[in-house]
Order: C-alpha cells, then sequence, then structure tokens
C-alpha cells in the first residue's frame, strides 16, 4: 500500500495529482512542516530526512524527493501510461526533464526572486531569463514535454510552471500560459484539487 | 556507443568514471563551456539545453541525456552488470533515486547558497542549509560506508567526488566520516583508469 506524506497545497499536491492519474490505491498522511512564517514543525513520522513533503512509502521501500518519488511511481505502475519505461523511446528526455525540475528551475527561479546574481559557469543551473528561454522553446513546439503525449513530466515540471507563473515568480507567455492551461484541465488535476 | 561532452576537471569528469566502472563503450568529445571568469564558448555541439556538461549521445538510437541525476540513472539501467545501480523491483532502488535527487536538488543548490552566502528561506527552497544537511549524509554514511549502506551505487560518484572538490575549498566538510568516505570510494581502480583519460 502506497503512504503519501502530504500536505495540501505543497510540492506534495503534484504527487497527489499523479497517483490521480495512475489510478492506483493510496492512503495520505497529512504532515505539518516550518511554513514561511515560522508556523507550523516538522512531523516525526515523515520519512523525509529534513521533514520536508513529498515523501512516500510503498511496502517496504521508502523515497524521499518529488522526482525520485515519480520515477518510481511511474516504472512501478504500469497499467496507465505516464512515462516511457527503461529501454522505451523517450526515457532519455524523460529522465532528462525530471531532473531539470529541482536541478535548474526551481533554484534558478528561486535565487532570482531572493536577488542572488547568478554565477555563469559554477551554479548548476542557469541564468533565469535563460531557463525561462529553454522552456518557452520547447514548448512552443510541441503541446507536451515529451512530444504529443503527456506525461508525469509535465505534472512535476508543468504544475511547477504552472505555480511560478500564478506566484509572478516567471514571466506570462502566450506559450507558457497555453501549455499550463493545457495541463491543469486534465480530471487528475481537478481531483487534486478538491482532495 | 556513448559519447560523452566532457570538458576536463568539471562536473563532466565523474562520467568518466562512472563509464569505467560500466565497462560501457564510449568515446569522449570534448567541448568547452562558459567559464566563471567569463572565457570560454557554448559549443554547438552539445546537446544540453543551457550548453552545460555533462550531457552524452547514445549512437545506438540516438538518445540524448543531460542534467547528472538523469545521466547516471540512464547509464546505470542500461548497463547493469556492474551492479552499481539497483533495478527497477530492487529493495533498493528506492533509495538510490532519492539519493540521485537529493543530489541536484537539495545538495548542490545547499552547497551552493553557503558558498555564495545566501540565507535558506525556510518553507519556500526545495534545499535546507548545509548545517542541516550534513548531519542526515553524516550518518547515512557512518551506517554505509555507502548511501546504500554497504553497496557502492552510481549516487556515490556523485557525492563523492563533490567532496573531494571541496578539500581546498571554503565550504570543506570536517569530518572523518566523509574523509574515509572519500578516500574509500576513490580508490576504486576504475577512478583511476578515468583520471588516465581526463584530457581526452
Ligand atoms: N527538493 C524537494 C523539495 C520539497 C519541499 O521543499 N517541500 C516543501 C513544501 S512545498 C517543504 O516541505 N518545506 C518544509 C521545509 O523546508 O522544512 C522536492 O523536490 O521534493
Ligand atoms: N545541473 C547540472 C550542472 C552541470 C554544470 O553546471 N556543469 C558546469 C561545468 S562543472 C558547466 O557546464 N557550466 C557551464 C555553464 O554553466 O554555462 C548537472 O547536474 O549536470
Amino acid at each position: 500500500m502506497i503512504t503519501l506524506y502530504h500536505s495540501p497545497q505543497t510540492r506534495s499536491s503534484s504527487i497527489v495529482w499523479l497517483l490521480e492519474e495512475l489510478g492506483v490505491p493510496y492512503g495520505t498522511k497529512h504532515v505539518t512542516f516550518r511554513r514561511v512564517d515560522g508556523t507550523g514543525a516538522r512531523d516525526p513520522v515523515n520519512p523525509h530526512p529534513h521533514g520536508k513533503v513529498p515523501a512516500l512509502t510503498d511496502g517496504g521501500d521508502t523515497l524521499f524527493e518529488s522526482s525520485a518519488i515519480a520515477l518510481y511511481l511511474t516504472d512501478k505502475y504500469r497499467a496507465t501510461w505516464m512515462g516511457p519505461a527503461a529501454g522505451e523511446a523517450g526515457r532519455d528526455a524523460y529522465l532528462s526533464w525530471l531532473a531539470y525540475r529541482p536541478g535548474v528551475l526551481e533554484p534558478a527561479l528561486i535565487l532570482r526572486r531572493l536577488g542572488t546574481p547568478h554565477v555563469q559557469g559554477m551554479m548548476g543551473w542557469a541564468e533565469a531569463n535563460e531557463v525561462e528561454e529553454v522552456l518557452n522553446a520547447h514548448l512552443a513546439a510541441r503541446d507536451y514535454f515529451l512530444g504529443d503525449r503527456f506525461s508525469a513530466v509535465d505534472i512535476l515540471l508543468g504544475g511547477g510552471i504552472h505555480f511560478m507563473l500564478m506566484a509572478r515568480m516567471m514571466s506570462e507567455t502566450e506559450v507558457l500560459k497555453a501549455y499550463a492551461a493545457r495541463v491543469t484541465a486534465r480530471p487528475a488535476f481537478a481531483r487534486m484539487m478538491a482532495a | 556507443m556513448i559519447t560523452l561532452y566532457h570538458r576536463p576537471r568539471t562536473r563532466s569528469s565523474r562520467f568518466l568514471w562512472l563509464l569505467e566502472e560500466l565497462g560501457a563503450p564510449y568515446q569522449v568529445k570534448l567541448t568547452t563551456t562558459l567559464s566563471p571568469d567569463g572565457t570560454g564558448a557554448r559549443d554547438a555541439a552539445n546537446p544540453h539545453p543551457h550548453g552545460k556538461v555533462p550531457a552524452i549521445m547514445d549512437s545506438d538510437d540516438g538518445t540524448v541525456v543531460f542534467e547528472s541525476p538523469a545521466i547516471v540513472l540512464y547509464l546505470t539501467d542500461k548497463f547493469p552488470t556492474a551492479g552499481i545501480g539497483p533495478a527497477i523491483g530492487d529493495k533498493d532502488r528506492g533509495a538510490y533515486l532519492s539519493w540521485l535527487a537529493y543530489y541536484t536538488g537539495v545538495f548542490e543548490p545547499s552547497f551552493m547558497s553557503k558558498f555564495m552566502n545566501v540565507e535558506v528561506p525556510v518553507g519556500s527552497a526545495g534545499w535546507v542549509s548545509v548545517e542541516k544537511m550534513m548531519p542526515t549524509i553524516i550518518e547515512t554514511l557512518s551506517n554505509g560506508p555507502y548511501l546504500l549502506g554497504d553497496r557502492f551505487s552510481g549516487a556515490d560518484v556523485l557525492y563523492s567526488t563533490t567532496f573531494a572538490l571541496f578539500a581546498n575549498t571554503p565550504v570543506k566538510q570536517e569530518s572523518p566520516v566523509i574523509e574515509a568516505y572519500v578516500k574509500r570510494a576513490l580508490a576504486r581502480p576504475a577512478y583511476a583508469r578515468a583520471q588516465a583519460r581526463e584530457d581526452g
């Protein structure tokens, strides 16, 4: 049985969305964490090493970090296709874009908001404007990150883009707006929002 | 045949090590990137969307993989015989995926924040401060000796080389556990073979 350590309206909502897409049985355990405003405390039952959400357990397996959880779930539960399997065409782009969210998109945009200057060549991410250019160029040419098929990348990166547009951390363009509208129109997104 | 886009003494160097560990057929394509001092230029042939290294191309089917944790996983899944990447269904797979994702989402931004002297905003940033992170890593490696316990994996290639790199910098970690970990990992024969190919 899958247990998701979750807190509504946070990064763990993406995993609720993914589980709804996959249609597998799961339970959620609501946990608290330290919020931006200083309220809330870390919940000792949460297996994430820093008490963050999401974390997930499934049988004897324990996972932390969003992209790891998404990959684990889509590799294991394959009745609904949410990403290419190992050896299947598109696996390369799937793994690369899953890693791009925590490794490039998030640090680039969060540090821009904090006013931290970008140090070209040393930081593992890219300058935020350049990240926006790459995402716009990629999505101008296709409906979804992997082409014409919706995958878990569109939940993690797509959900991230949707959130960052709403939080005005990213410049709104026609391409990104249309893309965010496309992915958030999915019934599983609405089920996540209602959960 | 795997082509590694590589620039000597950068984040791509450890992929020579990984490829040597895996016994994978590979070739090195030396490339240039923009350096912090403003020298160097992007190489249009490099398939990484930001012109970074590493990136790989697999000529068996024309696939392109970028971002270090993705490349590690792609390669250890494709070349399983070396046994340094738990397969799908293996009891260590979950921890393997988690530590790979943690590397890029927590470990690197955490050290970079320290390096840049910026406070990590609690609750919004996806990472934590080095002070909060290191006890977790030290505890894991004390029980280890590797991230997955007694099993060396592709994840150790990322972490051990980063700690080795920090040895001569202000973010050096004074910890006998980390020192022993780096020493043990870098003593592997494949690491020495990789060093011999560093310049192409
Ligand atoms: N790198 C993590 C980030 C997870 C994260 O930072 N989640 C936030 C909620 S949106 C959290 O739990 N913050 C609490 C804290 O940092 O203590 C991932 O990709 O899953
Ligand atoms: N997030 C990337 C980081 C790669 C990276 O930043 N590599 C550096 C060399 S150590 C680079 O190519 N820098 C050139 C640039 O940023 O333009 C990964 O994990 O692979």
